[in-house]
């Protein structure tokens, strides 16, 4: 490009260039390589157009092509990797100098002004589109246009000169947070982040523009909105800069419509302006619901629905990925809909957004099933129709003879065709027990999804030899309460590590399962380690008789009421002259000891803890009187013997073995946590006189359980009685009667009486006679216990 | 580890084999001696022998004694039994006396069958024992059979169940034999703490 002496442009040390359309930087790099030196380069006025790489070194073709993002994808790649961005919309100011009915692009002029400058009208005119996008270019660009074109945009401005199909009228002022006309950004004094938005948009829409294969400024066409995807992502310039160039359209006439995969600003309403002026019926939108697959589709809309105060129907509901998807046909529907977005929330209390996007008409209305076809398939089902069983073989269905012979291509796997199906089960046939989709190829439930509306007491299904590949497919039927179902043959059944990961997995998504491919399966709760049951635990245990039990009860009854008194001097008489009694908290070492305890803990021998042996031999209290003095020393306690569980564990005629569990509080404290539990083992032993006298007493203390703290003391004590009955021989009953009679006192108080006198019934009598008289006998006395 | 073996001297594989005999004579070690017990027995030392009186209450030496070798058959006894309890169950029977009796939150299970197929029918368990207390029963009590009162406590979870705090009382009985003293169980009665609300 630039011839110079070779040998003068080693030592170049600063190069001006401006003015020169110079627009690429290959042409500058032959002058980098003969140049090395170059210090000061100006480059102004030039046309240069992307600035994102500008390195003095070799840029080669291919390059070129790279820095070219083609395909949505590689474009989406890229704007990822850039920083991420803050854009502040307030500030956005926004020239269409041109819009169709679909916007239409305006692009710098080729290069080195070869192009023909011809016709810019006629390029506008016939400008292409994609549906709406928004055009932007760089200021130096602009600068650069040619006259005529800066001349057409002038015209532009003025309304009365814009062309026929120029519908900028239509635009409200609607969609924009804040209703500014949105400019682009001034190229060169804007920061690095927004030349880098503006790069991308550029590359955006760049494409093969640049090399302007057209005549003027024909464009040829971005990619059109693919079926169910949305238009591609804009990104919007940010400079509060205004132009120079006064380009800017009216303010308040224009603004923009920011069409953005993950932005809610459209305005449906202008949308179908638009396209009645293209003379569309009827707009579809699609409403998307991202994270959709977390919910119930039912739940769903109807959440929806309530927040929307336009009644709607949806249309082909169903899941993509993550997502779930639904189309509106009315336009006012889904401008509410567009409001529902964040005001749902889900049971995690987390927002549901809802986006309503234009869209195509769904597929599934797009082809529907012609009549005839229609007929015959509801000729055929009828035929595998079995009533009895209320079943629908729609096994092969493709290869069925009938429709084979009418060369009526019929497959499941195309979401109309089941449509289709589906709809003739819910009218001819809508208490479907069992349905058999065997062999139909099928390589995704997405069309039997509404089965669960169409079909609801379906309870057996068989997808055996189909094609199905995972079980997230049986998530689209997860309504149906199945009890068999067959899933043999299909891909997803060796994707199980073992036969029982395979069963439960099925079971989550079917918990009422009974049956899956033919086996029956243990039970419908759960498979898996069914927790044993333990036997019952129950009251008390009795081995022997009546007789014991009441002897046991008799003897506690005495024991504690001596227990409880103020002296426990009395429970001599009870225990045997060697008898042992040794008393544990149990404890872990770690633990300390609760305050309630406090007074127990000196006397607490847990051999586990305790190895010293002098000290296990001392805190075990060995005689009568040992034990009655430290029991003494022990804490006043009440017992509450209705709490009392005994287990008799050991009754010879020698022994009687039993341990009680009960409750008690301690008198002195009356704080409320003072209920402690005991359990108490006693051995005791019947000596030649027939009394029973304790041989070994061990007693575990340990803080009541709530529960038990709760439930002590619940019930009144009953009066006490002191005897003992057992101890009586034949003759002393007796003789106890004949007091009883003889005094009219009651059976207890006669035994008393007597026992404090020996069982000498005439001294018995005397001290009776002596203490009626002296009115020293209490009236309760002669009360008959019941 | 065969190099290593065989490096042991005379003495110390004969104590490995025959323990047994060797600990005989060292009946008033500290606890931590060992007392010798096949796996499902417990097993002690014979105590020495003094006069033959029954009363073994009768001197203080004596009782002290009675303590020790109490004190000691119920700590390896809780060792095994718990263990064997979690780890052997099929073997537990064998600590129990043919007329044993057990006592299960208030069930009663007696009999080395009906023993068996208790346990059998029990769920896997993991004790925790933490405390224990024991005494020497009185012979008066027990027909001059040498009789421990053994008294446990702590916690324990059954396979499938939560856990629960639980107590346990055993009479152990001492079958003597000419080497050493095998100590069964002649009465068992478990309880959980919480029983009312399981």
């Amino acid at each position: 490009m630039i011839t110079y002496e070779e040998c003068k442009m080693q030592k170049l040390l600063s190069l001006n260039l401006h003015s020169n359309t110079v627009c690429w930087q290959n042409d500058l790099s032959d002058i980098i390589k003969k140049a090395p030196k170059v210090k000061i380069l100006n480059l102004t006025k030039n046309e240069m157009r992307r600035n994102g790489q500008i390195k003095f070194g070799l840029m080669v073709d291919d390059q070129r092509g790279q820095l070219l993002k083609h395909t949505k994808h590689d474009i989406v790649d890229f704007l990822s990797v850039l920083p991420k961005t803050q854009h502040d919309l307030s500030s956005f100011l926004v020239d269409i100098w041109y819009q169709t009915a679909s916007i239409c692009f305006l692009l710098r002029t080729g290069p080195e002004s070869q192009s023909p400058q011809t016709s810019p009208l006629y390029a506008f005119e016939e400008g292409i589109s994609c549906k709406d996008s928004i055009l932007f270019t760089n200021k130096v660009a602009w600068d650069l246009l040619s006259p005529s074109l800066a001349a057409l945009l002038k015209l532009l401005k003025t309304p009365s000169s814009r062309p026929q199909r120029f519908s900028c009228e239509d635009i409200g002022e609607k969609s924009l947070p804040s209703g500014h006309t949105m400019e682009h950004s001034d190229g060169n004094s804007s920061p690095q982040g927004e030349n880098k938005g503006r790069d991308s948009s550029q590359d955006n829409f760049g494409k093969e523009n640049l090399h302007d294969e057209h005549d003027g400024y024909e464009l040829p066409p971005p990619h059109l909105q693919e079926d169910d995807e949305n238009v591609e992502v804009r990104d919007v310039h940010e400079d509060p800069q205004i132009r120079n160039n006064p380009c800017t359209l009216q303010p308040n006439s224009r603004t923009v419509k920011c069409h953005s995969e993950f932005q809610d600003i459209i305005s449906p309403e202008r949308e179908v302006e638009k396209k009645t002026q293209n003379g569309d019926p009827g707009t579809w939108f699609k409403v998307t619901i991202p994270y959709g697959i977390k919910y119930d589709k039912t739940w769903i809309v109807n959440s929806i629905q309530s927040h929307c105060n336009v009644s709607f129907t949806p249309v082909n509901f169903h899941y993509n990925k993550n997502q779930a998807h639904f189309f509106v046909q009315d336009v006012h529907a889904a401008c509410a809909l567009k409001k529902v977005n964040c005001k749902i929330h889900d049971e995690e209390n987390e927002k549901v957004f809802v986006f309503v996007n234009l869209s195509t008409d769904p597929q599934s209305m797009k082809k529907k099933m012609k009549p005839k076809v229609m007929t015959q398939l509801k000729l055929t089902m009828n035929k595998r129709y079995d009533v009895s069983q209320q079943a629908l073989d729609l096994q092969s269905l493709c290869f069925d003879p009938d429709l084979v012979k009418h060369h009526f291509d019929i497959s499941l796997n195309r979401r109309n065709d089941m449509a289709a199906t589906l709809k003739i089960i819910s009218t001819n046939f809508p208490e479907l027990l069992s349905l058999n989709l065997c062999n139909n190829k099928l390589y995704q439930l997405d069309g039997l999804s509404d089965i669960t509306e169409k079909a609801p007491k379906v309870k057996i299904l068989n997808l055996s030899k189909n094609k199905l590949k995972s079980v997230w497919e049986l998530g689209k039927v997860k309504g149906l309460k199945l009890e068999e179902l067959w899933l043999e043959g299909n891909p997803l059944c060796s994707t199980f590590s073992d036969q029982s990961t395979y069963v439960s997995t099925i079971l989550e998504c079917f918990p009422e399962l009974l049956r899956l491919d033919g086996q029956d399966l243990a039970s419908p709760i759960i498979i898996g380690v069914e927790a044993p049951e333990i036997i019952k635990p129950c009251k008390e245990s009795y081995k022997g008789s009546e007789i014991i039990k009441n002897l046991v009860l008799q003897f506690l009854l005495q024991y504690y009421l001596i227990y409880d008194s103020e002296d426990r001097k009395g429970l001599l008489s009870v225990y045997h002259d060697k008898a042992c009694f040794s008393l544990t908290i149990p404890l872990n070492p770690e633990d300390p000891a609760p305050s309630s305890l406090e007074k127990y803990l000196k006397d607490s021998r847990n051999i586990k803890n305790i190895k010293d042996s002098r000290l296990r031999v001392q805190l075990l209290k060995h005689t009568k009187h040992e034990i009655v003095d430290s029991l003494s020393v022990l804490p006043r306690t009440q017992h509450d013997l209705n709490s009392y569980v005994v287990d008799l564990c050991i009754q010879t005629d020698r022994m009687l073995f039993f341990s009680v569990n009960g409750v008690f509080k301690e008198v002195e404290r009356e704080s409320p946590g003072s209920v402690l539990a005991f359990t108490r083992t006693f051995i005791l032993t019947s000596v030649s006189n027939s009394n029973l006298y304790i041989v070994n007493d061990e007693l575990i203390l340990r803080n009541a359980s709530m529960k038990e703290t709760q439930s002590a003391f619940s019930i009144p004590l009953p009066a006490p009685f002191s005897s003992s009955l057992l101890t009586l021989s034949q003759e002393q009953q007796e003789t106890m009667h004949t007091v009883s009679t003889q005094s009219g006192m009651n059976l207890e108080q006669s035994q008393k009486c007597l026992q404090d006198n020996e069982w000498n019934y005439t001294r018995a009598g005397q001290v009776f006679t002596m203490l009626q008289t002296q009115g020293k006998i209490p009236a309760e006395a002669f009360k008959q216990i019941p | 580890m065969r190099k290593f073996r065989s490096n042991w001297s005379q003495g110390d594989r004969e104590r490995y084999h025959e323990r047994r005999d060797y600990y005989q004579e060292k009946a008033h070690t500290t606890h931590s001696s060992r007392v010798r017990w096949t796996r499902e027995e417990v097993v002690t030392p014979l105590l020495p022998k003094h006069a033959a009186t029954s009363s073994l209450m009768a001197t203080s030496v004596d009782f002290k004694t009675y303590v020790d070798q109490a004190c000691r058959a119920a700590e390896e006894f809780v060792n095994i039994y718990y263990e064997t309890m979690d780890k052997r169950r099929r073997a537990l029977t064998r600590l129990y006396l043919d007329k044993a009796t057990l006592i299960w939150n208030g069930n009663v299970v007696s009999g080395l069958d009906a023993l068996n197929n208790f346990f059998d029918t029990l769920p896997s368990s993991e004790f925790q024992v933490n405390m224990l207390d024991c005494q020497p029963v009185h012979e008066q009590a027990t027909q001059s059979q040498t009789t421990v009162l053994v008294v446990t406590s702590g916690t324990v979870k059954f396979d499938g169940n939560k856990q629960h705090y639980f107590n346990q009382n055993f009479l152990l009985t001492a079958q003597s034999t000419p080497n050493n003293t095998v100590w069964k169980i002649a009465s068992d009665c478990f309880r959980f703490q919480d029983w009312a609300s399981s």
